[in-house]
């Protein structure tokens, strides 16, 4: 197995041993299941519902992954594997394939469990439009574990988590209020009965948040090289 | 050459020319703790750094191991300047007062990880751990027991266990082992193997007694004396930070400013 996939099986694990993982899925599942219980009385109220709900997830696992990182900062394990010949680059690395498929994992449930309740007999919606949208939100996910591990690169343990989660709340709540449709995936998913293109805006905004996802790793990849481990 | 121990052999004045240079790092500046500090310490050197503030070796071995970033200098070790696993990464080996294990791993699971993250070959990989883990005295009875359960003291073994188990040329120790018993730690820290080159930073250098050949004073970021321990002796000076002062002021008063070209062990 390479040195990244070694990290990672060891990132899965200590996201297991610690509690982050259940976090992690727990809030991307327990927003899908609590959108299938909920009744409303129409899709667009329940697409809103599940924004909000997948845009707190977002947060939750930007939080965990300034947590993460900062703590095995702290507790010298970072620098164990780095004085075991494993790069920086590769450690984030292996952060954040573990994080990103933890997410991804949870994601895909809730969306599922989201489609279910927003397809009533009423209201059809398109599943490509669906899938696209959801897409976009998965690229924000991913960036914004992008952005946590930044904050855990750079800030000590309890500053790092605070100060992501911070941040996180401050984009998302921008995202869902002011950000238009066509560039931010969570503000398409709100408005998706209604929206002309969805496929072309779910796939215009995968893109853009990639891009900042990989700004963000290599803005991380800078800061984790100048700290201490 | 009169003497077949390591010491005198590497001390033999051909040799000494003949050696090569195992660290060697030129004008390293870090904050307060390092300033233009140069040292060079030939392979299968012992030596045991004393610094005031008791921070500068820390700082310095921490540099050594690529855990911190020096703001300047240059480091060369085992012929290298990679630092990289295809340069001198898997030479070198640091085990610093914490040993950075996943507490709840076992400790067959750490060294496990330790000899993959190396690529050991599976075959040689189980004759390694069971070596390192029989040499670190790590009991049988914990070593399928999650080291959160089994205490600091096998942490510390499994930690000195891992470092070891790829054999490295250069090893960094800063202030190890110290929740053992001061005997049983001094066996584990004479580490086999005469080419191998140790650098000790130590807070409590009377503890280190035969651990080192050589002793390294780092004061005000840079180094200030190296001697043979013998001459602490020689001086009636004991091994330890008065001692070592002292020793480093009569050098001082008798040979004139220190050089600040990289100094030789």
């Amino acid at each position: 197995m390479s040195q990244a996939g070694v990290v990672t099986r060891l990132a899965v694990r200590e996201l297991w041993i610690s509690f982050r993982l259940l976090a992690l899925l727990a809030a991307y599942v327990g927003v899908g299941a609590i959108i299938a219980l909920l009744p409303a009385s129409e899709a667009a109220t329940t697409l809103a519902r599940l924004a909000v709900g997948l845009g707190a997830a977002i947060v939750v696992g930007c939080g965990i992954a300034a947590d993460a990182l900062s703590t095995e900062r702290a507790l010298g394990r970072a620098g164990w594997l780095v004085t075991r010949s494993i790069s920086r680059a590769t450690l984030l690395l292996g952060w954040f394939v573990a994080l990103a498929a933890v997410t991804l994992l949870g994601l895909g449930a809730a969306g599922i469990l989201g489609w279910l309740a927003i397809a009533t007999p009423e209201q059809r919606l398109e599943p490509a439009a669906v899938a696209a949208v959801l897409a976009g939100v998965a690229a924000m996910s991913l960036a914004a574990l992008a952005v946590g591990l930044l904050f855990g690169a750079l800030l000590p343990r309890v500053i790092g988590t605070v100060v992501a989660l911070l941040v996180g709340c401050l984009l998302i709540g921008a995202a869902l209020t002011v950000a238009p449709s066509a560039f931010v995936p969570l503000a398409a998913l709100v408005d998706l009965g209604t929206l002309e293109r969805p496929i072309g805006d779910g796939l215009r905004g995968t893109g853009v948040f990639l891009a900042v996802t990989g700004a963000s790793m290599v803005a991380a990849r800078v800061a984790l090289g100048r700290v201490d481990l | 050459m009169t003497s077949s121990t390591p010491d005198a052999l590497w001390s033999a004045p051909s040799l000494r020319l003949l050696r090569p240079a195992a660290v060697v790092c030129t004008d390293l500046r870090r904050g307060r703790d390092l300033d233009r500090c140069s040292l060079s310490v030939p392979a299968g050197g012992r030596l045991l750094l004393v610094s005031d503030p008791d921070s500068t070796a820390s700082t310095l071995l921490r540099v050594l191991a690529g855990l911190s970033r020096a703001e300047r200098g240059r480091i060369r070790i085992a012929g290298s300047t990679d630092a990289g696993s295809s340069g001198w990464g898997r030479r070198v080996t640091y085990l610093g007062p914490h040993p950075g294990l996943h507490t709840w791993m076992t400790p067959i699971e750490a060294l496990q990880l330790a000899s993959e993250l190396i690529d050991l070959a599976p075959a040689d990989r189980a004759r390694r751990i069971e070596r390192a883990a029989a040499w670190a005295r790590i009991p049988p009875g914990v070593m399928a027991q999650p080291m959160s359960r089994s205490g600091t003291a096998i942490q510390q073994r499994t930690g000195l266990a891992a470092a070891l188990i790829g054999d490295p040329e250069v090893v960094l120790l800063d202030e190890p082992l110290r929740a053992l018993e001061s005997e049983e730690r001094r066996r584990l820290l004479r580490l086999p193997g005469r080419r191998r080159t140790v650098l000790l930073a130590s807070r409590y250098p009377a503890s280190e007694v035969g651990l080192a050949a050589h002793v390294v004073y780092l004061s005000a970021g840079r180094v200030e004396l190296i001697a043979p321990v013998a001459e602490l002796e020689a001086a009636g000076l004991s091994l330890s930070h008065r001692g070592i002062e002292a020793l480093a002021a009569m050098r001082a008063a008798g040979a004139g400013p220190q050089q600040r070209a990289p100094r030789t062990a």
